[in-house]
């Protein structure tokens, strides 16, 4: 019921934020912050509560389509808290991130921001595949909106490119939806959309591996992987701030946390059997997105990239099919939702005191700047992956249960550290080191209002990086009841 | 004592109707001509549904007829504003002129 | 004193943490209190807790502070591990990093090119002793890899602290890269020790290395080897060494000379149950020692540079230390790592009140005429200069280095071949040493020094140079029990009086040459003889071949894949869609008679197909 409540209440604090933008501009975006705000709390009561006795935090199932056994099904276990509360977080970010950033539209973007979120806690705790996948949808469309309307140079193409990839590759998901309550029904004779019931579904091993494969595809395009990565640069690149930080924050989360709440457990043998190539997958863009990183010049652009080589490393450990992988995964999702997020928030607060987002038109930005450049320093030591803060644990706890499983592919993606390195720090040198650029007479430093949300961003890195054992608690209950280890 | 004429006159008299006013339309670049055309393919309709209508003996051919008298009326009222507009817009009677929902 | 034993990582963190969050906005003096005080602080602790222990008689003591994660097995906690080498370790690490930080409270000083980052130098270089300290106390791989990266990571900041110059920025990056390159083989080998042995304990895994298969104890040796290649600066990974330079003095003194540096020598040694079993490993190790510590004394023979001089010195000592655990010398290899620390840190130190007495100079062929102007670094590079040639019976350097030669002299594998080529390189050392001392302090005066130094600066040199004399005059045996007791062979063994005999012939050699008293001008600028300068002066080509091999591709690669070639499937087929798109168009042409005649056709065409049915 709750849950429930909570969906509604972000889609009303939208049309709220729409509507009151009349009063002035920044209402729609306080509006937005305690809707956010609220959010945050309370998943961090859930919390502290603890779980119920099944390993639930907050339940319900109501009714909605009964012809086609289709319910209203939100439940919320330890991971859909974890990504609840992310999601919370993030949004107050995403908020702050696009402070002075949008001129015209003020109550409309925190409409489509609130909407999006909306549809990433509807996807974080639906339990009917159906309502997942009406979800999934709500998502998309706010984000090519935010894309489309309040996007940079190229922002047609890009938001097209971003609807193209999404919603093809969720028709197959659709489709792998329809088929395998099509193959229940023929099995049981009942039709239901349910997880739960669905979990149980015998299927023929042959008919697994594409309803899998239906499944996958649509996710590893939203995490994304390589070969399906390209909407990301462009969509990362076009989007305003917010947009990216939402997109690398959360919106790539939705793809890991469809591929371990669904893609796996729905499927654990075809899952199994496909794990090589999955990992191949996850190994190949470790280096390639990494190698792309280095290339780019282009700020915004070259962080795009370094999150595919990032996520490359939830593929490898999800499907190492053992506990450190998958914990290795789950960290790595948290972690890389903060340092990525402010990556790209320093990106956009970049490009809005410069004007570019060309790295050859900075340098030096240090003596202008020294707290951007402080933070920046530390959130791309932190995607670097130096140990203590959160992305070396959830990267070397992906390696370690990687390598537990196939040692060639562990060892091939451990290299992947020494291309983050290189793409880490010659950023670092283009943007904020070396001799001061004299075309940039001057550059605003961050306010109160950027660095509290830096230092928010920088204790939860730690935080994860030196104690992750909450982290680890929470999803280790999901991880254990999805039954999907040996 | 009427004289009796084989359908099949009449109908070829309405086929012969009918492309001519085609021919019109294909060929005629002016808009008032190519009206005319039209309305001569819809007589050749009509008097296709008279001839089919006397032959069965039915109503239903003379009924039809009527239906394309007041479709015609109102298609002449609707095409000649369209022709008036442009008219003025092209400053023409062309109609290869208003070309522009090209692809 | 042993219960607040976390204290001496905790208080450089504090340190770090109290100059991070106030931004620099300090005023200096206080800057500098906290700077250099958390270090003498941890000192403190470090000493009394090191008394303690060595009280209490026991073999090691530790201290948990928390469990940084359990995943299933996978349990690594926080744990501080005291036992004689972590003690000997720390040491030198509090020890000799307080009187460094002490100094470079007055080098870094109204620094001119960098003046407001003050705070900034002592929160990166606090911020290095809190996780050197991690790395050798860890009692967990997994803590010590935290400390390995940590320490690599302050490097890089500190190596490109003056980050206005794009090349310094570029020898941060090497550094950082190069050495990750061998972190990522230590990464490696940490998998593989868990994957054979479910643990990262330290001592846990030490103690069940028995059940290892000897394959895999040989592979993992080799990885952990490839860490400490990296870190250690010795071949193939050596090339970052002799550009990190461009930090700022007491950073090579701390850094890259007495601490950082030899962290691949304390991962082997820490590690040597695992090399026990796996001789091939050990014996990788020596190799290793004894082609670094060859190449880098030739190339520090031509280099003119004199912290690029120290630097090839330092990589040619370490070469020392890892031939040592290779031969089976582990304490001499720890005793000489101690002794190096301290001469090498007073080198340093003395070179670092030069440079700054010159304004920035840092040619030893601008210098000259100098040891009675700048007395204290004169005296001071003097005494080092001394333990580093390891000039008998009085230097430390010298107690420390017989050691690992006459061991290696007794090694059964080989042996006989490691002693000549440390002996050799020996006699280099002092070649080269004598060089940079005749020509830097010597002759006449080319450039006239401004000495503004006080006691904080010149204070820290005097200690140094007491311990650089007296450091190896106490017997070294607190690691028996550990590592072994350090062999004794009598001097009058002929090996003995050789290895004694040489250092002083080449300090007798090059004073005559680098004095102009023995002309070698004609051997040197012959065409053999120049083409042998240039290529020592590269460092054996290892930059121009790494370039080559590994920089330019990479670099090539990602020039023309910019646009991302994956993307073409995806641009083709946009295109290829939309040029269905302009055949379809053409039939859109707007054409009201076109249309018509089509549907005529069309009608035609349909009737036709219903007539013909």
């Amino acid at each position: 019921m709750i849950l429930f409540v909570v969906i509604l209440a972000l889609l009303a604090a939208g049309v709220v934020a729409w509507a009151s933008e009349r009063l002035s501009k920044d209402a729609p975006r306080l509006v937005s912050i305690v809707a956010f705000g609220a959010g945050l709390v309370w998943s961090a009561a859930l919390w502290l509560d603890g779980a119920d006795a099944g390993g639930l935090y907050a339940a319900m199932d109501w009714p909605w389509i009964g012809r086609f056994g289709i319910h209203l099904t939100l439940e919320m276990d330890g991971l859909s808290l974890l990504m609840v509360a992310l999601t919370m977080f993030l949004g107050i970010v995403a908020v702050v991130s696009s402070w002075d950033e949008i001129e015209a539209g003020h109550g409309f973007f925190q409409f489509n921001i609130l909407w999006v979120m909306a549809g990433v806690v509807g996807v974080f705790t639906a339990m009917d595949l159906l309502l997942f996948f009406f979800f999934w949808e709500v998502m998309l469309i706010p984000m090519y909106l935010l894309i489309a309307i309040w996007g940079h140079e190229e922002k047609a193409y890009a938001s097209m490119k971003f609807f193209l990839f999404t919603q093809i590759s969720g028709l197959l998901m659709l489709f792998a939806i329809l088929a395998l309550v099509y193959v229940h029904h023929g099995a049981t004779g009942e039709i239901t959309f349910s997880y739960k019931a669905l979990l149980e579904a015998e299927i023929e091993p042959r008919i697994a591996i594409w309803l899998m494969l239906g499944f996958f595809v649509a996710f590893a395009t939203k995490l994304p992987s390589v070969p399906v990565h390209t909407w990301l640069p462009d969509a990362h690149t076009q989007a305003p701030t917010a947009g990216s930080v939402i997109l690398a924050g959360i919106l790539l989360k939705t793809g890991a946390y469809g591929i371990i709440r669904f893609a796996v457990p729905l499927f654990p043998e075809a899952s199994a059997d496909f794990a090589i190539w999955a990992m191949l997958l996850g190994t190949v863009s470790i280096l390639y997105g990494g190698a792309m990183a280095f290339s780019q010049s282009d700020f915004k652009r070259l962080v795009a990239y370094s999150s595919i080589a990032h996520m490359g490393f939830i593929l490898l450990g999800v499907y190492a099919f053992n506990e450190l992988g998958m914990q290795g995964a789950i960290v790595t999702m948290v972690a890389h939702g903060f340092s990525t997020a402010a990556l790209f928030m320093m990106a956009g607060a970049i490009q809005q005191r410069l004007h570019t987002r060309e790295m050859s038109q900075m340098g030096g930005l240090w003596k202008h700047a020294p707290r951007m450049g402080t933070m920046t320093l530390f959130f791309v030591i932190a995607s670097v992956g130096i140990p203590g803060l959160g992305n070396f644990v959830g990267e070397f706890l992906a390696l370690l249960g990687a390598f537990q499983q196939n040692w060639v592919m562990a060892v091939v993606a451990t290299a992947g550290i020494v291309v983050a390195a290189v793409y880490g720090l010659y950023l670092m040198q283009r943007s904020f080191q070396g001799t001061p650029n004299p075309d940039v007479a001057s550059m605003r430093d961050f306010g109160l209002r950027e660095m509290s949300v830096m230092a928010a961003m920088m204790a939860g890195l730690v935080w994860v990086g030196v104690y992750p054992q909450p982290v680890l608690e929470l999803s280790n209950a999901t991880i254990q009841t999805l039954g999907i280890l040996p | 004592m009427a004289i009796e004429v084989p359908v099949e006159h009449v109908l070829l008299v309405a086929a012969a109707l009918f492309l001519l006013g085609l021919l019109g339309v294909l060929v005629r670049r002016n808009i008032i001509f190519l009206l005319m055309s039209l309305e001569v393919m819809m007589n050749s309709a009509g008097l296709a549904f008279i001839a089919a209508g006397a032959k069965w003996g039915a109503p239903d051919g003379q009924i039809m007829f009527m239906l394309i008298l007041a479709l015609a009326a109102a298609e002449v009222a609707v095409a000649l504003g369209l022709v008036l507009q442009i008219s003025r817009r092209f400053d023409t009677l062309d109609v290869d002129a208003a070309s522009e929902l090209n692809g | 004193m042993l219960d607040w034993f976390w204290l001496v990582p905790a208080l450089p963190l504090a340190g770090f943490f109290a100059l991070f969050v106030t931004e620099g906005k300090l005023p200096d003096r206080i800057v500098a209190a906290i700077g250099a005080g958390s270090i003498g602080l941890a000192a403190l602790v470090a000493l009394g807790a090191g008394m303690e222990f060595t009280q209490s008689g026991e073999a090691s003591y530790s201290q948990t502070l928390w469990t940084w994660m359990a995943v299933g097995n996978f349990t690594p906690s926080i744990t501080l591990y005291l036992d004689p080498l972590s003690l000997v370790m720390t040491g030198v690490i509090t020890g000799v990093g307080f009187l460094i930080h002490l100094f470079a409270t007055g080098y870094m000083w109204k620094d001119h090119q960098e003046p407001e980052g003050y705070s900034r130098f002592f929160a990166y270089m606090n911020l290095f002793v809190f996780a050197m300290l991690m790395l050798v106390l860890g009692d967990n791989l997994l803590v010590l890899f935290l400390g390995w990266e940590g320490v690599g990571l302050c490097s890089y900041l500190l190596i490109g602290f003056y980050h206005r110059d794009a090349e310094n920025g570029y020898a941060a990056r090497k550094a950082f890269v190069v050495t990750r390159v061998g972190d990522t083989l230590m990464a490696i080998g940490l998998f593989l020790l868990f994957r054979e042995l479910a643990t990262l304990d330290i001592q846990t895994a030490l103690g069940d290395a028995a059940q290892l298969d000897p394959g895999m104890a040989t592979a993992i040796g080799l990885l952990l080897l490839g860490g400490a290649v990296g870190k250690s600066a010795q071949v193939p990974l050596q090339t970052w060494l002799p550009d990190a330079m461009a930090g700022p003095t007491p950073v090579s003194a701390l850094i890259h000379a007495a601490t950082m540096v030899t962290a691949g020598v304390y991962l082997i040694a820490r590690m040597k149950g695992i090399y026990d079993l796996a001789p091939v490993a050990q014996f990788a190790v020596a190799i290793v020692g004894l082609v670094t510590l060859l190449i880098a004394s030739f190339t520090a023979l031509t280099q003119t540079d004199i912290k690029r001089i120290l630097a090839y010195s330092t990589m040619s000592q370490i070469g020392y230390m890892f031939m040592a655990l290779g031969v089976g010398a582990w304490s001499a290899g720890i005793f000489h790592l101690m002794t190096h620390a301290f001469f090498k840190a007073l080198l340093f130190l003395a070179s670092g009140s030069v440079i700054l007495a010159l304004h920035h100079e840092q040619d030893i062929f601008k210098m000259g005429g100098l040891w009675r102007k700048l007395p204290v670094p004169f005296w001071s590079m003097a005494i080092g200069s001394g333990a580093l040639v390891a000039l008998p019976f009085i230097t430390s350097g010298f107690f420390s280095k017989d050691a690992i030669l006459l061991t290696a002299w007794d090694h059964e594998n080989a042996g006989r071949w490691f002693w000549a080529g440390g002996v050799l390189a020996a006699f280099m050392t002092a070649l080269y040493t004598t060089r940079m001392m005749v020509v830097a302090f010597f002759g006449e005066t080319r450039t006239e020094p401004h000495d503004a130094s006080r006691i904080n600066m010149w204070g820290p040199l005097v200690v140094l140079a007491a311990l650089s004399i007296g450091g190896g005059w106490m017997t070294f045996s607190v690691l028996d029990d550990l590592l072994g007791a350090i062999s004794h062979i009598p001097h009058t063994h002929p090996a003995a009086l050789v290895t004694v005999a040489l250092p002083l012939a080449g300090i007798l050699l090059g004073w005559l040459v680098f004095s102009g008293r023995l002309r070698v001008g004609a051997l040197v600028e012959s065409p053999f003889g120049d083409a042998v300068r240039r290529f020592w002066q590269s460092g054996w080509a290892f930059d121009w071949v790494y370039d080559r091999v590994f920089v330019r591709p990479f670099l090539w690669v990602a020039r023309v894949n910019k646009r991302d070639v994956v993307d073409l499937l995806f641009r083709i087929t946009a295109a290829v869609t939309r040029g269905f798109h302009h055949i379809g168009a053409l039939t859109q042409t707007g054409r009201l008679r076109w249309y018509a005649a089509n549907m005529a056709i069309g009608l035609i065409v349909v009737v036709l197909i219903v007539a013909s049915v």
